[in-house]
């Protein structure tokens, strides 16, 4: 158990961590799920209109053809009405 | 993907452009508006209709920037949970950018809040919010040049579409960045500079400079016609990119073909204020509720 919580740290620290978290706003949720592909297949994968969001990481806005990994940790924002 | 104009990575594509190019691009457009429909001049007193949403945080803080004369106006209708949480932000907003605020509520005015009025009536709440709010809007924006309002692209081109939905003409030809023109001292012509920019784009702008980190949407927005028509126009943005646009230019351009009938501006007979009939809505309404 040690040998995999150490093994599990290590991935973490190296960004081979086995899963993404993904946070939607919207539905204030948190899904975690393993991935590969670009940020535009995400949100096709959670069938979510990439006209209706901003998607973040670590600060900063992605455009649909960045590549993502399982480590990354998401954040997909609602582009809502003030008012 | 890179940016256009250099060799950074991009944060924002149709454009593509990095965070500062992306920046310089949206406020070159917000200027480009101001000019092109002579919105507001350098010596203008303006005020800015704020709730303390990404839109308007998103225009108080381009207007500041640019060195305009502005202060904030805040309806707080009273929607609990909500209009609380964003007051705060505009608040903290106007504090460290050192711009004046004032806030009027339907409590003081109409002797309760909205969540009061819903509580007890079946009332649809974005129309007796809007009334409301613009009789606000316009009773304290009387010692102003100009009411700037954040309305963006996608919230006129639904307008657009939900008045031919309606075949309600005289509020197709009011449509435009400029709108109510009038010599009455009554009332401020209201200008929305960010016409031309997308919702995404005003999102992307707020977040970059870390306007707002409070993207909460009214609870009251589930029971609007308004959002049946922002979800088919953002499905059809989706598939065919540009749609939104060519609603807001097709609506421009063609101001002249679609005539609607004029209307007489009177006072209202209860309030004094202006009014297309001779009892304003808000006084209807304050009827009809009996606030």
């Amino acid at each position: 158990m040690l040998f995999f919580n150490i093994l599990d740290s290590f991935n973490n620290l190296l960004g081979f961590s086995d899963f993404m978290e993904v946070y939607i706003d919207k539905d204030n949720r948190q899904v975690t799920l393993k991935f590969n592909g670009n940020m535009g297949s995400l949100l096709n994968k959670l069938k979510i209109n990439p006209e209706t969001v901003i998607v973040v990481r670590e600060n900063v806005l992605l455009t649909e053809d960045v590549v993502l990994k399982n480590s990354d940790k998401i954040k997909i924002l609602s582009v809502i009405s003030g008012g | 993907m890179k940016c256009d104009s250099c060799e950074k990575s991009a944060i924002f594509s149709g454009p593509q452009y990095c965070k500062e190019h992306f920046c310089e691009y949206l406020e070159d457009k917000v200027l480009s508006t101001i000019k092109n429909f002579g919105l507001l001049k350098k010596k203008d007193k303006i005020v800015v209709g704020a709730s303390g949403g990404k839109d308007s945080l998103t225009i108080l803080y381009m207007l500041n920037k640019f060195c305009y004369n502005v202060t904030a106006l805040a309806i707080d209708e009273g929607i609990k949970n909500y209009r609380d949480l964003s007051l705060f932000t505009l608040k903290e907003f106007c504090e460290k950018n050192k711009i004046k605020l004032r806030v009027v509520s339907f409590k003081d005015k109409f002797n309760k809040s909205l969540d009061e009025i819903l509580f007890k009536k079946n009332e649809r709440p974005c129309t007796v919010c809007g009334v409301f709010r613009r009789y606000l809007l316009n009773l304290h924006a009387r010692d102003y040049d100009a009411l700037v309002t954040g309305h963006n692209m996608d919230d006129e081109a639904q307008a657009i579409v939900m008045n031919l939905v309606k075949n309600n003409i005289s509020a197709l030809q009011r449509a435009g960045p400029k709108t109510g023109i009038t010599t009455s001292k009554k009332f401020t012509s209201r200008v929305k500079p960010l016409y031309f920019c997308s919702e995404k784009e005003v999102m992307s702008y707020a977040f970059i400079n870390n306007l707002t980190t409070n993207f909460n949407e009214c609870p009251n927005v589930s029971m609007s016609f308004r959002l049946r028509i922002r979800n088919t126009l953002n499905e059809i943005e989706g598939s065919m990119p540009g749609t939104k646009k060519n609603i807001i230019e097709w609506s421009l351009n063609n101001k002249g073909i679609v005539v609607a009938p004029k209307t007489n501006l009177e006072e209202c007979c209860v309030c004094g204020e202006l009014s297309s009939t001779s009892v304003c809505m808000a006084c209807k309404y304050s009827k009809k509720i009996k606030v």
